[in-house]
């Protein structure tokens, strides 16, 4: 067998006398199915280089293991902003009932802890492995230890966003968590959901959080997520959804944090005039690395997807975006739409893009585009021409530059609140 | 009565499917079967080859024993048998030839029949204008004439077979084979390095502009036969080139394998435009036969002001895996790449390019048309990278896929790194199908549905068409109509 990496090796090694103090270890179903996450985490190991979906990202600084916490242990962290009665925290990877209020929650809108509902024997929920090469899925199958499970039932509309809050800090631990968040919406429920994942600068930890979604036919989900993790986190997200015939599935993902992330999507449109959203922004500077990638399959003839993804780079930060739409034979009358921009702030930031197009069938409209470069000198001498000082001039052009994509977000409080995390990072540009 | 003649040979020329599928009878000179260090020194001992040649090709030899077939292409084949495949056949030569008038006329025959102007014609050549090409033509593994060479030796230009090269000009040779392209580059380029056995060299000398296209003809006529051609172009300071390359096979029911390397070097100011139509045979309807087309292709950009272009039109083998890519090393050097590919029935084509941008105020334009019918798999896989000194670097990319019919796929992966602040990429692909409007407007006219669709498909390529040489551009419109034959209805 081929040497594993130091990371991997150790939670190969750790894995049977953990996984009996894990949640649900007493389900024969659930250790059955992180046994198999293991063994397949372990034959794949961390991605390397060679590995075609993670040419752009290189692992190793994490895979050779995570080095000690050098942030001050009682670091403050920010209070939550953003404004709703409905707030649930995760608090070093496990879930805190004392900073959460959930008794405001409308009628048919359920959220609990995984951890609890396994130790229920609720293990059904989980459902079965997926077999795929993403090791770090398998990696969370193994070890995963918490999360949301939020379900709707059918006809159910929650007005006001729910948020959810995964705070590290400083004084953990471990020094990673690997949760794994369910979401199920009946037939025509509508939620809006804001993720935040935050940690305390100087603290390094690994975040591998595994999302999965099912909508039933008509559901709307408006998925909003805020990563702004500690500048020496590594965070790889996994997220996965159904989209079934008229549900809508609206994603939008604000990058600001983490030494190195990677945001990746799958959805499924299963279901004809099914219809998947995905943006984003990712602001990186220092030494940054934001990874988003994005595989949307057409399943069935009658839907659209599209995606608007934008990136602001400075000093020596590095942006990925590796976007697939793959239509298979037979699903006629799609449309797909992708665009990528991104902006470099510095001479030292790069970026590198990978859209693709995988399309087996004819009678379906997809085009990409990607562009990236820095602002155009022509706008910025225009405004000049107009009295506006070089420095406004900037701000405007690049306000400009992602107003665009956050005017995607159809909930109105995300929206706000997305703009005034992005104008407060551009005030150090 | 003269129109009604055209109307029938027109009708004959389209009906039949692939009219370069013939196979001649010529007795051919061939080493045995399979690969070995053994047919290495062979072919390099037929050639007469000095000993740094005999030690490069063993180099790359030994080196590709230690690769792999790579995988990443989306095309799937059986995998080959690298020792089933004839690595040298030429037609078989009594002495030296001293014109083409002793060449042998089955073999003339088969030139007629490409349609190829082989005999030298500068008497006429004044009067039409038509034919002032000089082509050097290759059949299976070595290049048997090459025609207007007095004309160009007044000039300085060295248009010869690649081993005539090697004899007459070693140090051009020996400075720049390998130079682009080196022989540890990829599997198939490095099979090339081993085990090449002709193609074409051509050097435009400082400030000269080449009188006339150069081309250069290839064929595979030996069964179970590879063909493996390198050919090299160095254009000079302030020089400039217009070359063209046409292949064609017989049809067999057996895969054939042609891997070739092209390696062009372009100094301060020159210019070279490189046009292929690459029409080997694609296999029948079933996928059965057709050849296996893995090129490499590479241009330098070493000077200032450099500027290459690549143009290709691509209609047959069965797969075809290919990316001519440009190296813009020079500052303001220029890249350009257009391309038409067309797949049908069962064909596969992966194919695209690389720009590699290291100079400062360099630019790109890529121009891809990707046209899928019947069972076939089209997919556009390109390279854009703007290094970190490639300032105002620009590249423009435009990837169109058409689509017809409901059982082929069309697919674009394209890669673009820029580490580059001031560098501006734009990359821009759609897929879409010939609209029903378009073809009902066309058949409202007057027109049949195939010809509405041949119409149509033009309109769509008409971009790329346009950056064809005159000869090639006739030829080639009439071959996107002969591809895609039968895939309407």
């Amino acid at each position: 067998m081929k040497n594993l990496t130091p990371l991997a090796q150790t939670y190969v090694d750790r894995f049977s006398a953990a996984s009996g103090s894990l949640p649900g270890h007493n389900s024969p179903a659930v250790a059955a199915l992180r046994k198999s996450g293991l063994a397949r985490f372990a034959s794949l190991d961390f991605p390397g280089r060679k590995v075609e979906e993670w040419r752009f990202t290189n692992l190793t600084a994490l895979t050779k293991g995570i080095k000690t916490t050098d942030a001050p242990a009682n670091a403050a962290l920010p209070a939550a902003e953003f404004e709703t009665p409905h707030v649930m925290t995760f608090v070093n990877g496990r879930f805190s009932a004392s900073e959460s209020r959930l008794d405001k929650l409308p009628d048919g809108i359920k959220i609990t802890s995984l951890a609890a509902e396994l130790e229920a024997g609720n293990s059904a929920l989980l459902g079965s492995d997926t077999e795929d090469n993403r090791a770090v899925v398998a990696l969370n199958t193994a070890f995963m230890e918490d999360g949301f499970v939020l379900t709707a039932d059918d006809m159910v509309t929650m007005e006001t966003p729910l948020l959810i809050r995964f705070v590290t800090k400083a004084d953990a631990t471990e020094n990673a968590h690997h949760m794994r968040n369910i979401i199920r919406l009946g037939e025509k429920a509508c939620v809006t959901l804001l993720e935040e994942h935050l940690g305390a600068d100087g603290h390094a930890y690994f975040a591998n959080p595994v999302t999965d979604i099912t909508l039933k036919k008509g559901a709307r989900l408006n998925h909003y997520k805020l990563q702004a993790e500690s500048n020496s986190a590594f965070h790889l997200a996994n997220t996965d959804c159904e989209v079934p015939a008229d549900a809508v599935y609206e994603n939008f993902a604000l990058s600001t944090g983490a030494r190195l992330s990677r945001n990746e999507l799958e959805t499924r449109l299963s279901g004809g005039k099914s219809k998947s959203i995905l943006n984003g922004a990712y602001l990186m500077r220092g030494a940054q690395h934001c990874d988003t990638t994005t595989v949307t399959r057409h399943l069935v003839p009658e839907n659209d997807s599209a995606q608007i993804y934008k990136g602001i780079l400075d000093d020596e930060a590095q942006g990925v975006f590796q976007g697939k739409i793959q239509i298979v034979p037979d699903a006629q009358q799609v449309a797909g739409d992708q665009l990528s921009r991104a902006l470099l702030l510095s001479d030292r930031a790069s970026v590198s893009v990978k859209p693709e197009l995988e399309i087996h069938a004819d009678d379906v409209k997809c085009s990409h585009g990607a562009s990236s470069g820095e602002l155009d000198e022509d706008a910025l001498f225009y405004l000049q021409s107009r009295g506006i000082e070089e420095k406004a001039a900037r701000k405007m052009l690049i306000d400009a530059f992602l107003a665009d994509v956050l005017d995607e977000i159809s909930d109105e409080a995300v929206r706000q609140y997305f703009a005034t995390i992005t104008a407060r990072w551009m005030e150090k540009v | 009565m003269a129109i009604r003649q055209e109307t029938v040979e027109q009708v004959a020329s389209v009906s039949d499917k692939y009219k370069y599928g013939f196979i001649s009878d010529i007795e051919a000179d061939t080493a045995p079967i399979g690969l070995s260090e053994d047919i290495v020194r062979f072919i390099s001992a037929k050639k007469e080859e000095p000993e740094w040649l005999l030690e490069w090709r063993l180099k790359a030899y030994r080196h590709w024993l230690t690769m792999e077939e790579p995988e990443w292409a989306n095309v799937h084949y059986p995998k080959i048998d690298f020792q089933d495949i004839y690595y040298y056949s030429a037609p078989k030569q009594k002495e030296k030839l001293k014109s083409l008038d002793e060449v042998d006329p089955e073999l003339l025959e088969v030139y007629k029949k490409l349609g190829i102007p082989l005999k030298e014609q500068e008497v006429l050549a004044g009067v039409e204008g038509a034919h002032n090409v000089a082509v050097d033509a290759v059949f299976d593994s070595v290049s048997v004439a090459t025609t207007f060479r007095e004309r160009l030796e007044k000039e300085g230009v060295i248009f010869c077979p690649i081993s005539e090269a090697v004899r007459d000009h070693p140090e051009l040779v020996q400075k720049y084979i390998g130079s682009v392209v080196p022989y540890t580059d990829n599997y198939y380029a490095t099979l090339n390095s081993a085990v090449f056995t002709d193609g074409s060299f051509c050097y435009i000398p400082k400030g000269v502009r080449c009188p006339m296209e150069l081309s250069t003809y290839f064929r595979i006529n030996a069964a179970q036969t590879g063909q493996f051609e390198r050919t090299l172009i160095i254009a000079e300071e302030g020089s400039y080139v217009s070359y063209l390359e046409g292949c064609t096979a017989p049809m067999r029911d057996e895969n054939q394998l042609h891997a070739a390397v092209v390696e062009l070097i372009i100094m301060k100011d020159a210019e070279i435009k490189y046009s292929t139509v690459q029409n080997w045979y694609p296999g029948d309807e079933n996928g059965v036969g057709g050849i296996y087309n893995f090129v490499t292709k590479r241009a330098a950009c070493r000077g200032e002001n450099a500027k290459v272009s690549w143009t290709q039109v691509e209609t047959g083998s069965a797969i075809t895996w290919k990316y001519p890519s440009c190296i813009l090393q020079g500052d303001n050097s220029v890249g350009e790449f257009y391309s038409i590919a067309i797949a049908n029935n069962m064909q596969q084509a992966d194919t695209g390019t690389k720009m590699i941008h290291l100079g400062k105020n360099t630019s790109s334009t890529i121009i891809s048309k990707g046209i899928s019918a019947g069972k076939a798999q089209n997919t556009y896989r390109g390279l854009v990278r703007m290094g970190r000194k490639a300032e105002n670097a620009r590249n423009h990319t435009v990837c169109d896929s058409l689509l017809i019919g409901d059982k082929c796929g069309a697919h674009t992966v394209p890669y673009i790194e820029n580490q580059s602040r001031t560098a501006t990429v734009e990359h821009e692909a759609t897929t879409s199908k010939v609209s029903e409007e378009q073809l009902f407007y066309c058949q409202q006219r007057g027109l049949s549905e195939e010809e509405s669709m041949a119409l149509i498909v033009n309109g769509f390529c008409k971009e790329v068409l346009q950056k064809l040489p005159m000869e090639f551009a006739v030829e080639a419109q009439k071959l996107v109509g002969i591809s895609l034959e039968g895939s309407v209805g």
